[in-house]
């Protein structure tokens, strides 16, 4: 009885340490966002923004285009998605619900494309880009991001659809509802938290994604936001609290997503395998 | 019996027509860009200039495999290749070694029960959704030797005695502080994984320990990590792979330097293909790099047994 | 008839279309909208009613520059029509036919108006690819107030500078000298100039490999030297640009090799500098063999790009033109404070009030040496890299370096 008061302060202590080694860092880079040229390369450094300067959240937007990069990385991350989720559950019906051959083929050729690197495939990938003049359009990386998306999709929303007694989808159709009617009355509203999932982790995959973003866009106009960061520093020096401002502006939109959402995240990333 | 294989028949069709557009899709941006990789890498190819862009055949792999046989008389650009091969096999087995043991120990954690568990749970999402661009820049300003907390902190403590630039000081410092920054954004995410595993475990199997007298070490021996290694080795088995394959990291917080140290594969295949144009040399890099995926994941499937196929949807309670 | 004259009318239309259509093109410029380069193109735009340039925004990184060209190019792409591109890279975009040759339009009688460094860049086999805009160069900045502390001179030889470096680095307990002596670049501008004030080159300019000589080897054995006698501390090894600036503008080293930049009222002459009106700036001393001390030259310059049409590319020259010419430059001086690479321009009064500096830089970029002229340069200056840090951090002889440098630029050139 007198002991029990040592295991609970032990494990107070490591979620608290827990928990600071996850948010110290975020912590940081929103101070480093606030400070001003000066105070950047001081030792030791201020721990907190003794005269912020919001200032650096304006620059970003006047200055330097983030505004246009916002939006560039929301219309090919949410493109991405919305192709990724639509073929995609077509697919995943098909290899939950359906008694066919080649099944387990397909899902292992699903699976190996999910592993592959990126850069295998971006050489071909630029010249034939570049043939069909969509090199500096989005389809130049809605397209590629098609790669590991809709694997990704397909993987987790054939499990969800598993989940679904076939009974279910067995009855619709002898109601005489086609497929297509199956899937998108029976399997899509039964499967909601497997569509948001696959929605989320692809958003999050193509808004963080920057090989591609690197070779496929030279247009500085087209650029997505982890690719206009680099245009934060000088030849010789670096803006480093603009590139601080500009990490805290893209990664809000992901954090106030992931907080929303998180429920759903965290089972469709334990039944979809496993895959960030 | 007629009718069920004509059924099957009649679904078989069906079902392909509802894969066809996600097939196609992967064959022609995936598949189709990797032979035609392959192809390229029976070249030299130098997109600047015409004099070097002619068929040579398996050179490219040959030299490559020069490169690791006879390093001093081989082609410097196969001497680089291998050095960041090595550079990346350290950085994966060292990454993936301490987030797996880390997020081990946070699931442990997490798994009991205490108040603003849920919290903490969510938390541990935000590390893993920020962009790895964002991070990484993050982690290169906490590094430096100018305004960075980490130096502060170490002399504080009395760890340094002068101010350490930690990202271009020495290979080993750059090469742990992108363990650092990997291990940070990734353990979280390992943690919950493990999370969900370890909450399959009935609970009956502890009691049951428990009435035989058996430590809290042997029942983690004994159950908790037998239970618990499907879901290890799937979560393994994709980090390693992501891990390998890793670019912005290096990208962003080192650039590969110094001294190459931090150079990972992908890194040095940009630079070699993007960057300098040698699409015939890169290609043959590009097609290395996939088949060292392959044979990581042929080595945890067959080797250790991991079962990709066999993860069901668990929910978290 | 009415055929004739609706083919007549036809014909009126288009030409009188085509009279009034400017020609359009762009240009790869700076990154920064409100540099002297954006000012330029909007004055060049509506100063004639001809041509409309298009400013295109791109990143600061070198690499980054270089990279998104390469890609643009390989693909044959028209755009941009114009780009400003690193002294380094003339030779390696002529050979790759992604250079406009610019000789019939930049005769010989123009070129001896530039720094005849920036022109011998800007040529490859002969001919001239790139009209220099501006530059850069090494120099020495020292610490006045310590040298006369301890009755020195400004040191012209590579002896005077160790000692005094070694000298007043103990006396005062801060750092002698302080360079670029990371793996990078830098490290090469810094290495080639100990090299050419030595009398000695790594490449010559009919592309023979020349760096296996004593001069080169003396060269990089004094680098070395720099460190063992204590006249430069061995944190240079991971010095670039900034480490050095901060260095010596928080007072904590004697000398300091660098570029012009630091010299600017938000660096060391102004109120954050510990160092403000305590320091001078001189060309780098001269090695035992060498003639001179002498600068690494650095700077942009315009290319036309071939791929573009013709209308284009004739557009493209007036447009390099214009941004190069002497008007030009002294905005973009009183502007952006970058040196000129017009002689002309270094004793013009207006500059001359304004930054009174460009008297000091002109003995510098006049004897400013290049970078070895190479169409391999990226690949050239990585083993450059590579060999010199062996050399500086000691774990390779000056003798073996040049001997290994010598067999991989063989190899680069295979």
């Amino acid at each position: 009885m007198k002991k029990r008061w040592i295991p609970r302060l032990l494990l107070t202590l490591a979620v608290i340490v827990i928990i600071v080694f996850m948010f110290f860092p975020f912590y940081w880079l929103f101070i480093m966002s606030l400070k001003g040229d000066l105070d950047l390369y001081k030792m030791p450094p201020d721990w907190i923004a003794k005269n912020p300067r919001w200032d650096n959240y304006k620059t970003i937007f006047t200055d330097h285009n983030l505004g246009q990069n916002l939006q560039n990385s929301f219309v090919i991350a949410f493109s991405t998605t919305l192709i990724s989720v639509l073929i995609g559950s077509w697919a995943a019906y098909a290899l939950a619900k359906f008694r066919m051959r080649f099944k387990s083929l397909i899902l292992g050729i699903v699976l190996a494309v999910s592993m592959f690197p990126g850069i295998v495939v971006v050489s071909p990938l630029y010249m034939q880009f570049s043939d069909l003049k969509i090199i500096n359009t989005y389809w130049a990386l809605i397209l590629p991001y098609l790669t590991f998306s809709l694997p990704m999709t397909i993987w987790i929303l054939q499990s969800f659809f598993k989940q679904i007694p076939d009974a279910l989808t067995e009855a619709s159709v002898i109601d005489g509802a086609g497929p297509m009617r199956t899937l998108f009355q029976i399997l899509f509203p039964l499967a909601a938290p497997g569509i948001f999932t696959a929605f989320i982790l692809t958003f999050i995959g193509a808004w963080n994604e920057l090989l591609f973003a690197s070779i496929f866009i030279t247009d500085y106009r087209k650029f997505t936001v982890p690719r206009a960061l680099t245009l934060f520093s000088g030849q010789y020096t670096s803006s480093w609290q603009l590139i601080a401002a500009a990490s805290v502006v893209i990664t809000l939109p992901l954090i106030v997503m992931v907080l929303l959402l998180q429920k759903w995240i965290v089972a469709g990333l334990t039944a979809g395998g496993v895959k960030d | 019996m007629r009718k069920r294989y004509s059924r099957e028949k009649q679904e078989t069709r069906m079902g392909l027509l509802f894969l066809l557009p996600s097939l196609i899709v992967i064959v022609l941006i995936t598949f189709l860009p990797i032979g035609q990789t392959f192809y390229r890498s029976l070249f030299r190819w130098d997109i600047k200039f015409e004099s070097r862009q002619y068929f040579t055949g398996l050179t490219n792999y040959t030299a490559i495999f020069q490169g690791l046989v006879n390093p001093d008389e081989a082609l410097s650009w196969t001497v680089s290749f291998w050095h960041s091969a090595w550079v990346t096999f350290l950085f994966t087995v060292v990454a993936v070694s301490i987030e797996t043991v880390l997020g081990l120990l946070i699931a442990l954690i997490i798994n009991r029960e205490f108040r603003g568990r849920g919290l903490v749970r969510t938390a541990t999402l935000v590390p893993w959704a920020i962009p790895t661009v964002a991070s990484a820049q993050m982690w290169r300003m906490m590094f430096s030797s100018q305004g960075g907390v980490i130096n502060d902190i170490a002399k504080k403590l009395g760890l340094i005695t002068d101010y350490v630039n930690f990202l271009g000081d020495s290979t080993t410092t750059a090469f742990w502080s992108m363990v650092t920054a990997d291990a940070w954004k990734t353990t979280p995410f390992m943690a919950l994984l493990l999370l969900a595993g370890l909450q399959t475990i009935p609970l009956q199997l502890y009691e049951a320990a428990r009435v035989d007298g058996a430590s809290k070490w042997r029942q983690f021996f004994s159950i908790t990590l037998p239970m618990l290694k499907p879901s290890l080795l799937v979560a393994l088995i994709f980090r390693t792979l992501d891990t390998f394959k890793a670019f912005d990291i290096a990208q962003v917080l080192t650039g590969g330097g110094p001294a190459s140290g931090t150079e990972l594969l992908s890194l040095f295949n940009y630079k070699l293909m993007i960057q300098q144009g040698q699409h015939g040399r890169g290609s043959a890099v590009a097609i290395m790099l996939f088949v060292f995926t392959m044979l990581i994941a042929v080595f945890f499937i067959k080797v250790l047994g991991a079962d990709p196929y066999a993860s069901k949807g668990r929910e978290l309670k | 008839m009415k055929k004739v004259w609706i083919t007549l009318l036809v014909t009126v239309l288009v030409f009188s279309a085509i009279g009034m259509a400017k020609t359009k093109i762009t240009y790869f410029g700076d990154n920064d909208p409100n540099s002297a380069e954006a000012i330029l193109t909007r004055l060049f735009n509506s100063s004639q009613d001809e041509i409309e340039v298009e400013f295109l925004l791109q990143s600061w990184s070198t690499d980054d520059k270089h990279t998104a060209l390469v890609t643009r190019f390989g693909a044959k792409d028209p755009n941009p029509t114009v780009y400003l591109g690193d002294v380094i890279w003339p030779a390696e975009f002529a050979a790759a036919g992604w250079a406009l040759d610019l000789t019939p339009y930049f005769p010989k009688s123009e070129q001896d108006k530039f720094l005849p460094g920036t022109i011998k860049s800007a040529t490859y086999l002969g001919k001239i690819y790139a009209i220099p805009s501006f530059t850069d160069g090494g120099l020495l900045y020292y610490r006045t107030d310590l040298l006369e502390k301890y009755g020195y001179k400004p040191p012209t030889t590579w002896e005077e500078l160790k000692t005094i470096a070694a000298t007043i680095a103990k006396k005062e307990g801060i750092d002698g000298f302080v360079f670029q002596g990371a793996q990078y670049e830098g490290l090469v501008c810094d290495a080639v100039e100990f090299i050419a004030a030595n009398g000695g080159e790594v490449i010559d300019g009919n592309g023979n490999v020349k760096v296996n000589s004593p001069e080169v080897i003396q060269a990089l054995e004094f680098m070395r030297e720099l460190i063992t006698s204590g006249a430069a501390p061995d944190k240079v090894f991971t010095f670039m640009e900034e480490d050095a600036r901060m260095a010596f503008q928080q007072g904590n080293a004697v000398f300091m090799r660098n570029w012009p930049y630091c010299h600017s009222p938000s660096n060391m002459a102004g109120d954050q500098s510990a160092v403000k009106g305590k320091y001078g700036m001189i060309p780098m001393p001269k090695g035992p063999k060498g003639s001179g001390g002498a600068a690494t030259l650095g700077g942009w310059m315009l290319f036309v790009n071939p791929f573009a049409s013709k209308a284009e590319q004739a557009a493209g020259v007036q447009f390099a033109k214009f941004i190069t010419s002497e008007s030009a430059q002294i905005i973009r001086n009183l502007v952006a404070g970058n040196a000129p690479t017009r002689i002309a321009v270094y004793s013009n009064p207006t500059v001359l009030r304004a930054n009174a500096i460009v008297e000091t830089l002109y003995p510098i970029m006049i004897n400013a040496v290049p970078r070895p002229v190479t169409p391999f340069y990226a690949q050239v200056s990585n083993a450059l890299q590579e060999e010199f840090h062996a050399v500086l951090t000691g774990k390779k002889t000056a003798a073996d370096a040049v001997k290994a440098l010598e067999r991989k630029i063989k190899e680069i050139y295979e």
